[in-house]
């Protein structure tokens, strides 16, 4: 048994340890094959909408050096199946549950969050505003803070569990973002959603996504993820989730004493779908080698 | 279902560019149904994806597998460069497979087995567990190349074998349902044709018009590029016909890669 206490405090919910999983990323059932879920602090369920959404045509996944593209869609069968199938699998198992919502419009969220309002099994809820935001022409909710304000303030409202507001990375200023996100009442953030990229087959002159463009994720991503977590945790003070890259105990350092109070795996589950496990086993040594007791005293340390 | 590194124990070119790697694999070899894959990962950290590859054969008692692969872009080709002895992960059985079960139906007379280039290796290891199944029924064979075949005895023991390849380099000259249709037995209208399939699409599209003349019952063994391969990125969706009409998408790793060939929509 190691002495370092890895317990965190994310708005309110206790988590033995900080490591999550990241949205779209992981599926209970297909992960509990590995690994006893009850390992992690916690894990986040895939974004759901009020109904199904068929996500987008396929090929929907690229490799790319050191990373990948995926243009999914959001595609889910709605929260009521969620409330079906993934929550009550969830019950067997002792770490938090974080669920990601989607929506077209601050109506179609709070739908959302009001579904998942009487679930004693959902411990936090994580607000995508990556989203296309239909009545206002499709452009992201998350790129124009009056927006975010808007969208946040009235999610918030709505939503029993403390909120979870994860941004993307797809903007000119995040902190900007982030103090609209955290004027309007979020309790928490996370932060990086994916990237958006590109790549293109050039022997069949077209882009290798139907979609053209996806999210990019993984390895590739973690400078710029890190650095949008210090940004954020300079200019907020509420707690952030971190995410972007992460595949090794060394990585959920960094991510914490960029300012990170939990860290999630997102591509990391899909390519070894142990890597959160196997990174929990490291992270007392690593953390014993820095000569930490507490992983919370290291926390935005970088000045 | 087995996930750790596993040991190559052979690597054999069959043909330029296509090699066929034997791995030990106990565990993965007593579980597999023909028609599953498994997720091959390669070493370099730089590709993270896992390149999903066909079971061809799977022998309990030695507790190998068999794979054969194509060479056509760099995780392949870092394949085709680790030799004997040299450990790689591998993850798997995954998917469900042929329904072998469907040859239990008395009305069906004759099994047809259509392989289209890289569809055909998941063909052999189908080919052997139907014959051992069901030894009175016949399993006709057919196999479509480009060009020279590369796999063609293997299969002997278990059916009657026809090559077609596109330039007539062996065997039928023309495509698969040229040869099936050359070759059909179909005695009379009680009985039913029973047909497993993988290969291109434009193959599969062409048998999906060509069955829709007969009483057929087909099952397509889909491809799809995929994020993890077990069930976790909703990234490799097929689209689906149901039964009133409407489109239903089913994750081809983990609910395929094998569906009812008449529901099955191209894109
Ligand atoms: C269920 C299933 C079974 C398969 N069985 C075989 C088999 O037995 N033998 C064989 O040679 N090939 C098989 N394939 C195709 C094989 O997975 C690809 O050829 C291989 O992944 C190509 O990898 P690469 O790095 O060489 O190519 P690259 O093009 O460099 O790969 C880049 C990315 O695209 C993916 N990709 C590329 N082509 C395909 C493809 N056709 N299907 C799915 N993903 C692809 C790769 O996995 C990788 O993530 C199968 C595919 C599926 C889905
Ligand atoms: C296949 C896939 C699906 C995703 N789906 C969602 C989603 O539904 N909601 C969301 O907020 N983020 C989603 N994400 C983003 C991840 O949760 C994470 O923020 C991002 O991938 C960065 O972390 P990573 O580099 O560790 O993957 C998805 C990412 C991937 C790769
Ligand atoms: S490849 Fe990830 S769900 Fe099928």
């Amino acid at each position: 048994m190691s002495k370092v206490n890895l317990s965190v405090n994310l708005a309110g919910a206790n988590l033995k340890n900080p490591l999550v999983t990241a949205s779209g990323t992981f599926n209970p059932q297909a992960h509990s094959q590995f690994y006893d879920l009850s390992l992690l602090g916690g894990v986040t369920l895939k974004g759901v909408a009020d109904v199904l959404w068929p996500g987008n045509p396929t090929p929907r996944i690229a490799e790319t050096y050191g990373g990948m593209l995926n243009s999914v869609g959001l595609h889910n069968p709605g929260v009521e199946a969620m409330k079906k199938e993934d929550l009550p699998f969830m019950e067997q198992f002792d770490t938090a549950v974080i669920v990601n919502t989607a929506g077209h419009s601050v109506e179609e969220y709070c739908r959302v969050s009001e579904a998942l309002a009487e679930e004693k099994r959902v411990d936090l809820v994580e607000l995508n505003i990556s989203c296309p935001n239909v009545k206002e022409g499709g452009v992201t909710f998350g790129t124009d803070p009056k927006m975010v304000e808007k969208v946040v303030s009235a999610v918030k409202k709505c939503t029993k569990q403390p909120l979870i507001v994860k941004l993307s990375p797809n903007v000119t200023d995040i902190t900007e973002i982030a103090k609209a996100a955290e004027a309007a009442g979020a309790d928490a953030l996370s932060l990086i959603n994916t990237l958006f990229g590109m790549r293109i087959d050039i022997y069949r002159r077209k882009p290798v996504l139907a979609q053209k463009m996806g999210g990019f994720s993984g390895p590739a991503v973690k400078p710029v993820a890190v650095r949008m977590v210090y940004q954020v945790h300079k200019a907020v003070r509420i707690p952030i989730l971190g995410m972007g890259g992460v595949m090794t105990a060394e990585d959920v350092v960094e991510f914490i004493m960029a300012g990170a109070t939990a860290v999630a795996t997102g591509t990391a589950n899909l390519v070894d779908p142990a890597a959160p496990v196997k990174i929990l086993k490291r992270l007392p040594q690593v953390l014993e080698r820095l000569g930490v007791k507490d992983i919370n005293e290291i926390r935005g340390i970088i000045e | 279902m087995f996930y750790d590194e596993v040991t190559i124990l052979e690597q054999k070119e069959l043909a330029p560019g296509i090699l066929r790697m034997e791995l030990d694999a106990p565990k993965a070899a007593r579980e597999a149904k023909p028609g599953q894959f498994v997720n091959l990962y390669v070493k370099d950290p730089s590709m993270l994806l896992p390149r999903p590859i066909s079971i061809c054969e799977a022998d309990p008692e030695k507790g190998t597998l068999t794979l054969i692969y194509a060479v056509v872009g760099k995780g392949t080709e870092a394949f085709a460069t680790y030799e004997a002895g040299e450990r790689l992960r591998m993850m798997g059985p995954l998917g469900n497979g042929f329904p072998l079960e469907r040859g239990e139906q008395e009305e069906v007379r004759e099994i047809f087995l259509v392989g289209g280039g890289l569809g055909i290796p998941p063909m052999l290891f189908l080919a052997r567990k139907l014959h051992e199944k069901y030894p009175e029924k016949p399993i006709r064979i057919f196999n479509g190349f480009r060009s020279t075949p590369w796999i063609e005895e293997a299969f002997y023991p278990y059916g009657e074998v026809f090559c077609a390849s596109d330039d007539g380099a062996s065997g039928f000259m023309g495509n698969v349902i040229d040869a099936m249709e050359y070759k059909r037995i179909f005695t009379d209208e009680r009985t039913k044709a029973l047909l497993y399939a993988c290969g291109p699409i434009p193959m599969m599209k062409a048998i999906q018009s060509w069955q829709a003349g007969y009483h057929m019952e087909s099952w397509f063994s889909l491809e799809e590029r995929m994020g993890c391969g077990f069930g976790a990125c909703a990234g490799c969706p097929a689209n689906l016909r149901m039964p009133d009409g409407s489109v239903m998408k089913k994750g081809v790793c983990k609910l395929g890669p094998v569906f009812p060939g008449e529901d099955v929509i191209f894109q």
